[in-house]
């Protein structure tokens, strides 16, 4: 088996190398991107620089044109090596020689799979290698961030076996060669748009092993599907499934939007409540982009008091009093992902600031640190006094939207558990601001909200909600107010503060909104209220309000609803919970018509009881898409009319299966010359 | 199974599609022969020898070959067992010597002075790559890496395919060399009739997927026979003549060609009363095809098919 | 050897007949004598790129007519010619040579008295084969 491993190594060298060279070249280009990056945020050109090419191995580009590369690196090297030995003598000479099929399938793959790891594994180790290489990256390093490309090279691989399986089927319809690559790209797809590793790595799993066996099994048949032994088979209609669903939705997905605009009748639309300056609430109704409409609560139409009409929006805007929000979901405890995906950079860290040629991040971890953007190297951590924890250090809360807070001369505020600080990073300090000292805990805090403008300067408030009330503080840690939680802590997570006009001119009055969760609010049907506090002078509560939530409206087009009857009923089910709903019928339907020709088929073609049921069910749960699986998998033997009883027969078995009779021998016609040898 | 047999079928059968390339075939190889495998193109020569390298997987019928059924080849029959495919298709970037190197690492009884002889028969370089060999040479090449392994038995599809008479003849010779040990059976399929005359003890006739004869090779030329009739005037009516092949009618003679002449044949001959009856001998090139080339009765004379001025 | 041997594929004589004829016709030409050796089974094989199995058919049906025997160990060896064919059997085998020599004379327009001519210089200009000559006995 090692020559085999060797043949196919040299036979695909080429490949191999020309992918190493590719990949490289990008790595190389993330590299130097990241290096323009720095020096541009060094310089202090204003212009937005996304903070995940600060670290190449989280850049969003990077790993796009990683997942790109490693799906048809992978499977270009899988079909090369089916293709290699795609004339039928050729592959005899393969397969021809004292060895098991499956140890030729297996020396291919080790070939195959190490030219893989070269081309796309090598340059990932180079790049991992100088990233944790102290003096190259300026941004926090942990072994979590290696997964989104660990994700993307095994996509890769899934995608190999992908492209392997697609060069060996021998197919009567060419394009149903192509089926198992669909649930090969499904992967690099799912690594760039799921939440978890470890949901990329099990669809990523499961695609690999089905790949990869239904490959060992055309091994076993030369291509054909009779002949496999049933592992290989399963692991072939699995994989075609897969193609087949994807063909089928694509397909009618792609013949509704050729013969009509069917998106034309989808709208969107949804409600919102706005406060405006003197304390009075409107809704306001957005349907698909428009404006259609700005009301007051009992639903009469604003009007502009300059002209007479309803009220334009960028004049209501106007109106509109500042906020700012909070919410008390933000937790410092570890390894929160703050709702980013693994491969979102914003999971691990966040630019704090690029003051003083120095980059800060704030980590996960809730360490504040910083890097010298000359030499790249860690400089030090900024960290409150105290320690607390296993982490010997005050962690510092994560923002929920931290804006745009490098090369601003904001307020550089920052909170933990106990404290607000100021950071004051020439001095490389911390200077407290605001501290709790009772069991209470922040929870939640807006750092930066801007408030009304008052003589020309915009004043500075601080956002703070702790798990008892909600502070507002100002610029120096002084409280505004304090208002406890209401009505609950944990149903009503996030809390808004609205600065309104005073009427007397002197001290700004508040309004504060509680909002209920999102999650919450729809397990109960939609029926928790907003709670709205108006204060009266001395911050004391003047009146409250509970106003009804208002969730945004959609209508699905009809496209939509048919493309979805096209999914096996389980998905189907999934997707649209009403079982008695016409498309579900619709989607039952189709699913029982495509089981009942299964069925006629699979008799007609003698196959036993067992695997009739089999494939009737299968076909049952796949929908039409089960009925193009069975269609292109399965390969029948032709029929032809019995000389005894004229009925077709099928020519793979001795007996005819209406009359017994045997195929009759071959017609003499006289000529016949035997003799004893 | 019979102990003596290297190759058997029974019903041997194999459809494309809805037609059937070859039909219920009933074939006994004896150990220790050369077996030539012969019928027109597409009859079914080269579907029977892939089924029995295990490379097709049969319809229906069932055969055996050293004992091993030919649905499930193990890899240790398969070691006793050379294939040669009639493309000759190697990897077109291995040199002579690496194909060498890459077969010998599989064999346990890889001879290598057989290959280097056979290679040097056919005249082969050993850096020369395979995609800049001609057809004759990678025709030896193939045959080189076939025989090195010193198989029992030898599957030939079509050897002699597009070479030149020099390299057929080396093949020739190659088989001739591998019939001395006695017990190495050769089963070969070819159109290149003077060759198998040389070589084959016993042959095989497919025609249009059924097989028509199998006898030894004496036989067959013995059993085809032209016989020519004259007649004082325009020959008669032709009879009904079991295992008739070719009738030509010229002014006053008659060529009959047939399969299985024996006296009965003779007796319906003389009953047309000719004025001379001839057995004309054929060669075995000539028997070949009239046993396979159209049947019935033709003119002597082609009519004119150019257009007339 | 003596002698050599060809064959002709393709013709309407059997290889193996061709041999034994070339043989028959080698002794009768006084090319091979008793006692001379014909190369072995193989050899000749290898040497008319035939199969072994056609030139021990071929030497068989020779050792069955008496031209050939087998010495053990040894090889295949010229016998004296015995008279194993019938006078009968001999004259069907000689009358389609004549009739072949006689037809073909008549194409060519030789006349009787040329032919007869020609055939008695011949016979003067064969000797005696060795060991052929049944007055010999």
């Amino acid at each position: 088996m090692k020559a085999l491993i060797q043949k196919d190594l040299r036979e695909n060298l080429k490949a191999g190398l020309l992918g190493l060279l590719i990949y490289s070249l990008l790595a190389l280009a993330v590299c130097l991107s990241t290096i323009a990056s720095l020096t541009h945020l060094i310089d202090g050109n204003n212009g937005a620089v996304y903070s995940d090419v600060l670290q190449p191995l989280l850049s969003n580009d990077f790993l796009t044109e990683s997942a790109f590369f490693c799906a048809i690196f992978g499977a270009v090297l899988g079909w090369m090596q089916s293709r290699n030995e795609a004339h039928r003598d050729l592959w005899a000479f393969l397969i021809h020689r004292p060895v098991t099929r499956t140890e030729i399938f297996r020396g291919k793959m080790t070939a195959g799979l190490c030219l893989y790891a070269m081309g796309a594994g090598l340059p990932m180790a180079v790049l991992l290698a100088v990233v944790r290489w102290p003096g190259h990256v300026a941004a926090p390093f942990e072994w979590a961030m290696v997964l989104p490309l660990a994700a993307v090279f095994l996509s890769g691989v899934a995608c190999y076996f992908g492209g392997w399986l697609t060069g060996l089927r021998q197919a009567r319809w060419y394009a149903s060669r192509g089926f198992g690559l669909v649930l090969a790209v499904l992967c690099p797809v799912c690594v760039l748009n799921v939440a978890e590793f470890w949901q990329t790595l099990a669809l990523t799993a499961v695609a690999v092993v089905i790949l990869a066996t239904a490959v060992w099994g055309a091994y076993q048949s030369g291509g054909y599907y009779r002949g496999q032994p049933a592992g290989g088979r399963l692991a072939l209609i699995v994989a075609m499934a897969a193609g087949s669903g994807g063909v089928v939705f694509a397909g009618a997905g792609l013949l509704f939007a050729a013969v009509l605009n069917p998106w034309s009748s989808f709208s969107y639309s949804s409600s919102n409540y706005r406060m405006t300056q003197d304390g009075s609430l409107y809704k306001t109704t957005i349907t698909n982009g428009v404006v259609k409409e700005i009301v007051d609560l009992d639903g009469h139409p604003l009007l502009d008091p300059k002209t007479g009409q309803k009220m334009e929006w960028q004049e209501f805007q106007k109106h509109v009093a500042a906020g700012a929000a909070a919410s008390t979901e933000l937790r410092y405890r570890e390894y929160q992902n703050n709702g980013n995906s693994f491969c979102n950079q914003g999971r691990f860290f966040e630019l704090w600031s690029t003051a003083e040629k120095a980059l800060w991040y704030l980590d996960r971890h809730g360490d504040l640190r910083g890097y010298n953007a000359q030499t790249r190297k860690y400089a030090g951590s900024l960290n409150p006094p105290g320690s607390r924890g296993a982490l010997g250090r005050e962690p510092f809360l994560q923002l929920s939207d931290p804006g745009n807070y490098y090369g601003s001369d904001d307020l550089k505020l920052m909170a933990t558990a106990k404290g607000v600080y100021q950071a004051d990073f020439k001095a490389r300090a911390l200077k407290p601001v605001f501290s709790l000292t009772n069991d209470d805990e922040i929870c939640g805090f807006c750092g930066d909200p801007g408030g009304p403008i008052l003589n020309g300067n915009q004043m500075k408030f601080i956002l703070l909600t702790t798990k008892s009330a909600v502070r507002l503080l100002d610029s120096e840690g002084g409280t505004i107010l304090g208002v406890p939680y209401q009505p609950g802590y944990v149903e009503y997570p996030q809390v808004g503060v609205f600065f309104l006009q005073a009427t007397n001119g002197s001290t700004a009055n508040f309004a504060v909104w509680f909002y209920p969760d999102a999650q919450m609010n729809l397990k109960s049907g939609w029926k928790m209220p907003h709670h709205v506090l108006w204060l009266g002078p001395g911050q004391t509560v003047a009146r409250s309000a509970d106003l009804p939530y208002l969730h945004p409206q959609t209508s699905i087009s009809w496209p939509t609803p048919l493309l979805q009857a096209l999914l096996p009923p389980p998905a189907h089910l999934a997707s649209d919970h009403n079982i008695y709903s016409p498309w579900s019928a619709l989607c039952f339907a189709l699913a029982i018509i495509s089981a009942g020709v299964a069925w006629v088929l699979a008799r007609r073609h003698n196959a036993s009881i067992m695997a009739g049921i089999g494939w009737t069910l299968f076909v049952f749960l796949l929908g039409v898409a089960g009925l193009l699986t069975l269609l292109c998998a399965q390969e029948w033997a032709a029929r032809e009319p019995c000389p005894n009883c004229k009925k077709l027969r099928a020519v793979d078995r001795e007996l005819c299966e209406h009359c017994q009779a045997p195929f009759p021998p071959p017609e003499k016609n006289g000529t016949e010359i035997f003799a004893p040898l | 199974m019979n102990e003596q047999s290297v190759i058997e079928t029974r019903g041997l059968t194999k459809y494309f599609g809805g037609k059937p390339a070859v039909y219920e075939l009933d074939l006994e190889v004896p150990r220790g022969c050369v077996f030539a495998f012969l019928g027109r193109n597409g009859s079914g020569k080269t579907t029977t020898i892939r089924m029995l390298a295990g490379l097709e997987q049969p319809t229906r019928g069932a055969g055996s070959i050293l004992g091993c059924d030919i649905r499930a080849l193990s890899p240790e029959i398969r070691a006793r067992i050379g294939y040669l495919a009639e493309e000759h298709q190697l990897y077109g970037w291995m040199s002579v010597a690496e194909c060498g190197e890459f077969q010998a690492k599989f064999f346990a009884k890889w001879n290598g002075r057989i290959f280097r002889g056979i290679a040097g028969h056919f005249g082969l370089k050993p850096a020369a790559r395979v995609k800049d060999l001609s057809r004759g040479e990678r025709a030896g090449l193939c045959l080189a890496l076939t025989l090195a392994p010193e198989p029992e038995l030898l599957l030939l599809d079509d050897p002699g395919l597009g070479l030149d008479p020099v390299a057929r003849r080396a093949l020739v010779e190659s088989m001739i060399y591998l019939t001395r040990k006695s017990d190495r059976t050769i089963f070969f399929s070819s159109h290149q009739l003077s060759d198998v005359e040389r070589v084959a003890d016993y042959m095989a006739v497919l025609d249009q997927s059924v097989l028509r004869a199998c006898c030894p090779l004496e036989k067959f030329q013995e059993s085809v026979r032209q016989v020519r009739l004259r007649f004082s005037g325009a020959p008669p009516a032709l009879p009904e003549i079991p295992g008739l092949l070719q009738a030509a009618r010229t002014e006053n003679e008659l060529r009959v060609t047939c399969a299985r002449y024996d006296g009965e044949t003779e007796r319906i001959l003389r009953a047309l009363s000719p004025v001379e009856m001839e057995t004309v001998p054929l060669g075995l090139e000539d028997a070949f095809i009239s046993y396979l080339g159209e049947r019935g009765e033709k003119s002597f004379i082609l009519p004119d098919l150019e257009a007339q001025p | 050897m003596a002698v050599s041997f060809h064959i002709n594929t393709g013709s309407n004589t059997p290889i193996y007949k061709q041999i034994t004829d070339q043989a028959r016709l080698a002794v009768a030409a006084a090319r091979l004598g008793a006692g001379d050796q014909l190369p072995s089974v193989r050899a000749l094989a290898e040497e008319l790129v035939v199969n072994p199995n056609t030139v021990a058919r071929a030497y068989a049906d020779l050792v069955r007519e008496g031209l050939l025997e087998a010495r053990a160990g040894r090889g295949v060896f010229i016998t004296r010619k015995r008279k194993v064919y019938s006078r009968a059997e001999g004259w069907r085998r000689l009358e389609p040579l004549l009739d072949a020599l006689i037809g073909e004379a008549m194409v060519l327009d030789f006349t009787r008295e040329e032919l007869r001519k020609a055939f008695e210089e011949k016979l003067g200009q064969w000797k005696h084969p060795k060991g052929g000559d049944r007055n010999d006995e």
